[in-house]
């Protein structure tokens, strides 16, 4: 599996099929997810989920709106789904 | 006390005086009668967004509600929203766990995830034996009065399109029911907004991980509005009002659903035909959470920054 922080452009030529786990940014520009594809045009990239949870945690600001972060829990069990996807 | 006699009556002889309101009783004008105290309902518990043990709403320690997941049940509450559209995260509603750090062990756990605008319902024994179900509230729209399916329109407090289907007070009514069957299938379960069912669960089988084995002996921690195994996800922008938590021990009907409902009158759930499934019936009408359904479950606190208000 890959971590990555992505454009809203980069995104979108993806393949939503091989995407886990998807949080749009609290300003909706970029998104955080989990995919088996290899994306070379990523803002960040994460050896690990853990790591990928605590980059929210240290960023929350960005991307959570209660102060905390995204817990590890909550990217394994919140899956995405594309036809779901406002 | 009620009424001992009246004109020479046993008190063991009437059936109904004492349950008959005041307004309806028009010829008894000489007796000092005293009737049993009406339901009030005028204050809530407000779960303060700032998060920790001390400032949760919380059982630390009880067996009072130990459901396992062949066990059916029901958890219901008012709630008056109070985060908004930045949220990005969950909001625990109700959750239990075994006391630990770990969100998974021995969970029954009720919380929305405003970034996918999910209600979501979950129970589990430990990591790897869980069983999960959602409803896309964009996708019971009818049910709930949400306005749409754009981020904008997601469950939150920014606008009143936002809080979808409320009482005069803003407040909604959530009720989640779970069959005898081991999982969350959505044959299992149901949700209602306001005693309107949304037909829509995500997971026709669930999502399941191994088999949950839940242990129906050791004590749990229980939270409202707040996870339980770490007193976060309270929320943000302001607080989130919880009120006449109700847990059954049956899978309510619909028709049991609407009577609690009552219109959007919250109503005293020990007058209604479910009342002998009450297992817990928390009203927060006095400094803290006191159990009212007759079972002498345990006690919430209301710790910090979190209270009862008036509402």
């Amino acid at each position: 599996m890959n971590y990555y922080v992505i454009t809203e452009e980069t995104f979108n030529t993806l393949s939503k099929d091989n995407i886990s786990f998807c949080l749009k940014n609290i300003d909706n520009t970029k998104r955080l997810i989990l995919t088996t594809d290899t994306v070379n045009e990523n803002i960040k990239s994460f050896e690990n989920i853990s790591i990928c949870s605590q980059y929210t945690f240290n960023n929350s600001s960005d991307w959570v709106g209660d102060g905390t972060g995204v817990t590890v829990e909550e990217i394994e069990s919140t899956p995405y789904i594309f036809n779901l996807d406002p | 006390m009620g009424i001992g006699k009246v004109n020479s009556v046993a008190a063991a002889s009437l059936a109904k005086v004492n349950s008959v309101a005041k307004a309806s009783i028009a010829k008894i004008n000489s007796v000092a009668a005293a009737f049993a105290a009406a339901f009030t309902d005028t204050k809530a518990a407000s779960k303060s967004i700032t998060v920790g043990s001390g400032n949760a709403i919380t059982v630390a320690s009880t067996t009072h509600f130990n459901f396992t997941q062949s066990d059916a049940f029901s958890i219901g509450f008012w709630i008056r929203v109070g985060w908004n559209n930045s949220l990005n995260t969950n909001i625990h509603f109700f959750a239990m766990n075994d006391g630990s750090s770990t969100a998974r062990n021995q969970q029954i756990r009720i919380f929305y995830n405003e970034s996918n605008n999910r209600l979501e319902f979950r129970i589990g024994s430990d990591s790897s034996n869980r069983s999960l179900q959602f409803w896309a509230l964009h996708s019971n729209l009818s049910a709930n009065g949400l306005a749409g399916s754009a981020a904008s329109q997601y469950w939150s407090s920014a606008t009143t399109a936002n809080r979808g289907n409320v009482n005069g007070d803003n407040f909604t009514h959530l009720m989640i029911t779970k069959g005898t069957g081991t999982t969350l299938a959505a044959s299992n379960v149901a949700a209602y907004w306001n005693a309107n069912k949304m037909t829509s669960p995500f997971y026709a089988a669930g999502q399941n991980f191994g088999t949950v084995s839940m242990d129906g002996s050791s004590a749990r921690r229980i939270t409202l509005g707040s996870a339980a195994h770490h007193y976060e996800k309270s929320g943000n922008n302001n607080e989130t009002v919880y009120n006449d938590l109700t847990i059954y021990n049956k899978q309510l009907s619909d028709a049991e659903v609407t009577a609690l409902y009552n219109s959007g009158t919250p109503i005293d759930a020990t007058t209604l035909s479910s009342a002998g499934n009450l297992r817990g019936y928390y009203t927060f009408e006095n400094s803290d959470g006191t159990d009212s359904s007759g079972t002498s479950g345990p006690t919430f606190t209301v710790n910090g920054d979190s209270s009862i208000i008036s509402v």
